[in-house]
């Protein structure tokens, strides 16, 4: 039936998951567990990039939530054929659901339109009380101009946001509508994500930095921090700072002892894709890099190939981190 | 003490359900997202009962849906078959 309405992702087990217990034939796989725990992509605004394979409990338990909540039944019949794990936190969200009507997908209603091409609905949306209503709409916001006034108001609230996804998809859409337009961002936009590369969370301190790296305004805070980045123990954390010292044309020296550690140590674990990107800066910053490579690894011997072979491939690389 | 009504999830993953439920609702129908949840009964009813081919499932589920499945042809797979006679 998605194939044949031509449904954008077919493909994805986790969406046609959701369309079965949607329409009411997914009692039975609300049951089963294919998945403890999901390996998820280190950017969680990317929906697209390695979409879970399946829906894990707490996601069956609130898909299965708004099933009973769209149906307008509180306390379904069909609630008992599903066992404990999901039933539990199932019915902490219908409870939720019936006490907020917080959702964006409300088929009784059918009043929202992803499909309806309207901008100013979405930047209408962000403001919206429902913070998961915001997420949509600021991922949905766009514009053919430079951003108004309020516009930027709206986005500069999004980056403020107490709510982590809140804040994560304001990071990507500002990065996103700055880069498509090849529109300037502006200094109160680039201000407050300077501020997220300090944020305690490790996703929001990374998407800040890449952001920054993407709009093309890393200054010397943001050189500070991606060199306090680069010696973090996640690698999402490290690949942000890395990312962002490859596109600067000249490495602070107070930086270099702490690049090259972080290099070894991507060398030692056999992280052959990060040893591309950190290659990639030791070719812009040195004139030969090569001899760098060589008087760095004088005492590793064992890695220099791995590193030529890196410098050597710089063209092609592609860097995943999921 | 007063506390809050929440959902079992994220904000984050709240948001990224809602939106391919609507994407899904927006390609097959909102009504389809209203029809009656099936009860386990009168599911593994569908799939136990010996006189039930393939076929009668899939239109049990064509019915259900309000979809026309009369081009849908069921192949069982002679691998899946080989390998449930296996064992020992």
């Amino acid at each position: 039936m998605l194939y044949q309405s031509t449904f954008s992702q077919p493909h994805f087990p986790e969406v046609v998951e959701l369309a079965v217990i949607g329409t009411g034939l997914g009692v039975l796989r609300s049951n089963l567990v294919f998945v403890k725990k999901v390996a998820a992509f280190w950017d969680s605004t990317n929906w697209q990039i390695a979409p879970p394979p399946f829906l894990n409990i707490q996601s069956l338990a609130y898909v299965n939530a708004l099933a009973a909540w769209a149906r307008d039944e509180t306390t379904p019949a069909w609630l008992n054929d599903l066992n404990s794990e999901v039933k539990r936190p199932m019915k902490r969200s219908l409870k939720f659901l019936f006490k907020t009507g917080d959702t964006f997908f409300n088929p009784r209603e059918a009043q929202n339109r992803i499909n309806v091409p309207d901008k100013q609905q979405w930047w209408e949306l962000a403001q919206h009380p429902s913070a998961s209503t915001q997420v949509i709409a600021i991922r949905h916001v766009n514009t053919d101009q430079d951003l108004t006034q309020q516009q930027e108001s709206v986005l500069l609230d999004k980056l403020q946001s107490t709510e982590r996804a809140t804040t994560l998809n304001a990071i990507t859409t500002t990065e996103r509508l700055s880069s498509r337009q090849e529109n300037e961002i502006s200094d109160s936009l680039t201000k407050q994500i300077r501020t997220l590369m300090h944020h305690r969370d490790d996703e929001i301190r990374a998407k800040a930095m890449c952001a920054l790296t993407t709009v093309n305004r890393i200054d010397s805070s943001a050189i500070d921090a991606a060199a306090s980045m680069i010696e973090d123990d996640i690698r999402h954390v490290v690949f942000a700072g890395v990312y962002a010292l490859t596109t600067v044309d000249q490495l602070p020296d107070y930086i270099s002892p702490s690049f090259d550690r972080s290099f070894i140590k991507a060398l030692k674990s056999c992280d052959y894709e990060f040893v591309g990107l950190f290659a990639k800066g030791y070719n812009r910053w040195h004139d030969d890099p090569k001899q760098h490579l060589e008087q760095l690894l004088s005492d590793s011997p064992e890695f220099l190939p791995i590193a030529m072979e890196a410098l050597d491939q710089i063209p092609q690389q592609v860097v995943n981190i999921g | 003490m007063f506390f809050a009504a929440k959902p079992n999830v994220s904000v984050g993953e709240k948001s990224r359900i809602e939106f391919y439920l609507q994407q899904l609702a927006e390609c097959i129908g909102f009504d389809r997202f209203l029809l009656p949840v099936l009860s386990r009964h009168q599911l593994i009813g569908l799939v136990e009962v010996e006189q039930h081919t393939p076929e009668q499932i899939v239109c049990f589920l064509g019915t259900h849906l309000n979809h026309d499945v009369s081009e849908i042809r069921v192949q069982l797979d002679p691998q899946q078959a080989a390998d449930c006679s296996g064992g020992g």
